[in-house]
């Protein structure tokens, strides 16, 4: 379809205003990071603090919990998303490549859990790990991410591109299961990889209500739940909070834009929801 | 996925050498791979699913001895007023942010359709509300909404009066519903956009050869080859709306005067502020029975609407 100039000239211009409509919250965030109590407090609001006020991020970090949030969320996220890396593709690959009897009910199986809400799993797990002693623990943080049908599925659909002559070509030189998981699956899945990686990452990252469940003392909360728990104590301190925002923002953003490509094909693909 | 398998028994020159008991060849292996997919399966989804069953017909407090109460959660759930009250939210909550997120979504992805100067970053800066932290945001977005926050202070010249967004009943759940648009709006999008690029550019060519105008072309040609995208894109958005938590959970913990307080939300609130864990757990079975009444809904009434090229 060709455009005219003048029509471009103005479907550009209604572009940039949705997107500076959508960029205003991270801009107001932004401001209100740098600004003084006083200046965020006042009104009409200060849209440009007069001296940025970077002291606040180091505040934030060192006064009010972030910086020990940012680590506990970095390693969670870290040990979730490889954990869960490494458990679907072994599982996907007894569904891609193995013949077992039962194969095809258990990967049947997979799929319907899948329908089931969160909400139907999460009060029973919650009873769980509070049986088993581990309210407050990393081991409650991580176990829920080290697993996901979702993940299976997402990988098993990539697995069976490949083509099957290769895993011959590795049979005939003697090799197994394991050699043709490890050289051959593997680094020709490195898109679908990125793609669960990319989704399993900002879940993790992102989630608040199970850290709201399980976990109690400040020392194990994560960034999000540092924040949503910072929002009662410190309810007056809006610039601290933005900062603490800003930093849970930026890790997101940064492997967004690395694997933004991924993302977008992987969301039209799957219709996945992080 | 059928192609996988196929390949497997055409192709493999040694499988015809194992005449029998082929099926079995691989369960060993088979059973290392899987051992931490089932056992995370078991864990994570078979046990729970089977303990909600049974909170489901149980009362239950964490802490004294459970009590097996038959099915009088479900009944209590019948004469509930709240989870009426939270009902009637869900419903304004799903169709509210359907009718936001359809409209803007559609629109957007038109806009990002075409390639304009500086297309790659305007899409980056439509997708980045998606992938943000809820938690973070939210807090954004509650100061933003008080009396004297930036968007009083933008609507000011525009002479509305300053809103008591998130401190008035009828104002909270329309807050609440622009912030969840804000930030979801750009999965709508992308999905619409992978449907808009799909379409052949062929059809407009030789409908713009007849003489059709752009409108015409849009109801005509856009509108039913987008309609799977857009079906796809309504069922999934609505189980996810069912299911909305962090935001609610940050700005307005449900209320003013239980204003936004959603069934889901209700979930959270019978069973983790007031510890009945077993009413709960029933709760979120008739949440489980509401979204499979959607999903069959849609799929019924999808054949009226939705066109299959």
């Amino acid at each position: 379809m060709k455009l005219r100039r003048r029509e471009t000239v103005g479907l550009q211009l209604v572009t940039a205003l949705g997107a500076a409509a959508l960029l205003f919250p991270f801009l107001w965030m932004i401001s209100a990071s740098l600004q003084t109590l006083q200046e965020v407090e006042s009104f009409p609001p200060i849209w440009i603090p007069e001296v940025p006020q970077w002291s606040n991020y180091i505040d934030s970090v060192v006064n009010y919990n972030i910086g020990r949030a940012l680590l506990n969320s970095a390693i969670v996220t870290t040990v979730s998303v490889v954990g869960q890396l490494i458990v679907c593709s072994l599982g996907a690959y007894a569904f891609s490549r193995l013949r077992f009897p039962g194969r095809d009910t258990i990967f049947l199986l997979f799929l319907a859990t899948m329908m089931i809400p969160h909400y139907v799993t999460i009060i029973p797990l919650y009873t769980m790990v509070w049986s088993a002693g581990l309210i407050d623990t990393y081991t409650a943080l991580i176990f829920p991410g080290l697993f996901s049908p979702f993940g299976t599925f997402l990988l098993r659909q990539f697995f069976n591109q490949i083509p099957i002559s290769l895993d011959e070509a590795t049979l005939i030189d003697g090799g197994n299961h394991w050699h043709i998981y490890l050289y051959v699956i593997m680094p020709l899945s490195r898109a679908g990889l990125g793609a669960l990686g990319i989704f399993s990452f900002l879940g993790i990252w992102n989630t608040l209500f199970w850290p709201v469940l399980v976990i109690n003392s400040k020392e194990l909360f994560t960034l999000p739940l540092a924040l949503a728990m910072a929002q009662g104590q410190f309810i007056t301190l809006i610039h601290i909070q933005m900062a603490g925002s800003v930093i849970a923002c930026v890790p997101v953003i940064v492997v967004f834009l690395m694997l933004q490509k991924q993302f977008i094909s992987s969301i039209a693909l799957s219709g996945m929801k992080q | 996925m059928a192609t996988g398998q196929k390949a497997q028994t055409v192709s493999a020159p040694w499988s015809i050498l194992r005449p029998k008991g082929r099926r079995h060849k691989d369960l060993y292996v088979a059973l290392l791979f899987l051992a931490p997919s089932l056992l995370g399966l078991f864990l994570l989804q078979v046990l729970p699913i089977g303990t909600a069953l049974v909170l489901g017909v149980s009362e239950w407090n964490i802490i004294d001895p459970i009590k097996f109460v038959g099915l009088s959660n479900f009944v209590e759930v019948a004469t509930d007023a709240t989870f009426y009250h939270t009902l009637e939210n869900t419903l304004y909550i799903t169709v509210g942010l359907e009718v936001l997120n359809t409209l803007l979504g559609l629109c957007a992805a038109l806009l990002l359709k075409n390639a304009m100067r500086g297309i790659d970053l305007y899409r980056t800066i439509y997708f980045l509300p998606l992938i943000t932290t809820w938690a973070a945001v939210a807090i954004a977005w509650r100061y933003m909404y008080s009396l004297e926050g930036p968007i009083n202070a933008l609507l000011g010249p525009l002479g509305i009066d300053p809103i008591p967004w998130l401190s008035r009943p009828e104002w909270a759940m329309p807050a609440v519903i622009i912030t969840i648009t804000w930030k979801t709006l750009s999965w709508k999008t992308i999905i619409l956009l992978a449907g808009l690029q799909s379409i052949p550019n062929e059809f407009y060519e030789a409908s713009s050869i007849d003489g059709a105008s752009r409108w015409q072309q849009f109801w005509k040609i856009t509108l039913p080859l987008l309609s799977p995208a857009m079906f796809f894109a309504l069922i999934i958005g609505i189980i996810n709306t069912l299911q909305i938590f962090d935001p609610i959970f940050i700005m307005t913990d449900g209320g003013p005067a239980d204003s936004t307080r959603t069934l889901s939300y209700y979930i959270y609130t019978r069973g983790f502020q007031n510890l009945r864990m077993g009413y709960a757990a029933a709760l979120s079975w008739v949440l489980f029975a509401i979204i499979l009444l959607f999903t069959l809904i849609q799929w019924i009434l999808q054949k009226r609407w939705v066109f299959y090229q």
